[in-house]
C-alpha cells in the first residue's frame, strides 16, 4: 500500500513521492524496453479511463498519446517502478483537466440538475436527504430483475452523467482497482475525500441507473413506503 | 438469528453507520478488523443492509465489466504505433 507524504506538493507535479525499487537508470535501453512494456500492459485501462473522461474516442486516443509523450519524457521522475500505474494515470489525469482549462471549457459534467453534485456534505445522512423517498425504498431493495436486465450501454450511460470529479474516482477504484491511497495520488486529493467522493459517486450512479430503469419499466413506479 | 424488520428500521442508527463504511468495507480499504467484524455482523442481521451489499456487488461487477478495456484489440493498432514512435523517436 502506497503511504501518502502530505507535504507533498499533489496540484502542480507529476512526480511521485520517492520510494523503494529504483529503476536502474544507467542502462537507457532496458529503460525504454521497460517503458514499453509498461504502457502495453496498461494501454487498456488508460484508454478505458480516457475514453470515459473524453466521451470521444478520438480525443480519448489523443489524450492517451499525449499522456504518454509526457510520461516518456519525465520518465527519469518516476523513482519507484511499483508506483508506474498510480503515476501514468495521475499523468493522464492533469492532462486531461489541463487541456480542458486550455480550451476554457469545463470537464464534461452531470445531467443531474435537480441534486447537489458538490463535495460538501458527503456524509450518508446528508446525500441520503437528497434524494427522493421512492428512489430510497428502491435503493434498499431494488428488484433483481433490473439487474438481470441491466444492459452494458446503460451502465456506459449512467458513468458518463457523472461529475468528473466523481466518474474518475469511481473508474479508478471500480474498473482500475487502484486503492483509495492510489487514487489519492492521481487525483491530488487526500485519501478522505476519495472516501467521500466514492460515496457520493456511487450514488448518483445508482440515481441515474434507478431513472434509467424506471423509464425502461424495470423499476416499479411506486414502492409501499418503508422509510 | 432474527432478521430486521425492513419497514420499521431499514435505516436506523445501526445502518447509517453501516453505509457509512459500506463502499471502504467493498473495496477492502478497512483495516480494522474489528470494524470489518462489526460491519459484517450487522450486514447478516439487516435484511436492507444485505440487500444494498449484494446489489452494491453486483452493480460493481457490472461496472468492471462495461468499462473495462482489458484488450485494446486492432481498433487501438494505430494508437500503439503512435505512441511506439513517441518512444523510439526520444
Amino acid at each position: 500500500m502506497l503511504l501518502i507524504n502530505r507535504n507533498w506538493d499533489y496540484h502542480h507535479s507529476n512526480a511521485i513521492p520517492a520510494a523503494t525499487g529504483k529503476i536502474d537508470m544507467t542502462a537507457g535501453k532496458n529503460l525504454k524496453n521497460w517503458f514499453s512494456q509498461n504502457i502495453e500492459d496498461n494501454l487498456g485501462a488508460l484508454f478505458g479511463v480516457a475514453l470515459r473522461l473524453t466521451r470521444n474516442r478520438s480525443n480519448a486516443e489523443d489524450l492517451v498519446a499525449e499522456s504518454v509523450a509526457k510520461a516518456w519524457s519525465a520518465v527519469e521522475t518516476l523513482e519507484d517502478r511499483d508506483r508506474f500505474r498510480p503515476w501514468i494515470f495521475r499523468i493522464l489525469h492533469n492532462r486531461f483537466i489541463s487541456d480542458c482549462r486550455k480550451n476554457s471549457i469545463r470537464p464534461p459534467e452531470s445531467t443531474f440538475t435537480e441534486i447537489d453534485t458538490s463535495e460538501e456534505g458527503s456524509d450518508v445522512s446528508s446525500i441520503l436527504l437528497e434524494q427522493s423517498d421512492e428512489f430510497l425504498n428502491w435503493w434498499v431493495n431494488p428488484e433483481q430483475e433490473f439487474f438481470n436486465q441491466l444492459l452494458g450501454e446503460q451502465i456506459r450511460l449512467a458513468i458518463d452523467s457523472l461529475p468528473e470529479v466523481f466518474r474518475t474516482t469511481v473508474l479508478l477504484i471500480n474498473v482500475e482497482g487502484l486503492g483509495y491511497d492510489e487514487t489519492a495520488v492521481v487525483l491530488g486529493v487526500p485519501t478522505g475525500t476519495v472516501r467521500s467522493r466514492m460515496k457520493r459517486g456511487r450514488t448518483l450512479l445508482q440515481r441515474a441507473l434507478w431513472q434509467q430503469a424506471r423509464d425502461a419499466g424495470l423499476a416499479a413506479r411506486s414502492h409501499r413506503s418503508q422509510l | 438469528m432474527s432478521k430486521h424488520d425492513k419497514s420499521s428500521d431499514t435505516l436506523d442508527i445501526g445502518c447509517l453507520e453501516a453505509i457509512e463504511n459500506f463502499y471502504a468495507w467493498l473495496d477492502d480499504e478497512i483495516k480494522d478488523p474489528g470494524a470489518i467484524r462489526r460491519l459484517e455482523e450487522h450486514i447478516r442481521h439487516c435484511d436492507s443492509c444485505y440487500s444494498r451489499a449484494e446489489m452494491e456487488r453486483a452493480l460493481t461487477r457490472h461496472i468492471r465489466q462495461t468499462s473495462r478495456v482489458d484488450d485494446p484489440g486492432p481498433s487501438l493498432d494505430t494508437l500503439k504505433d503512435r505512441l511506439r514512435k513517441i518512444v523510439e523517436e526520444k
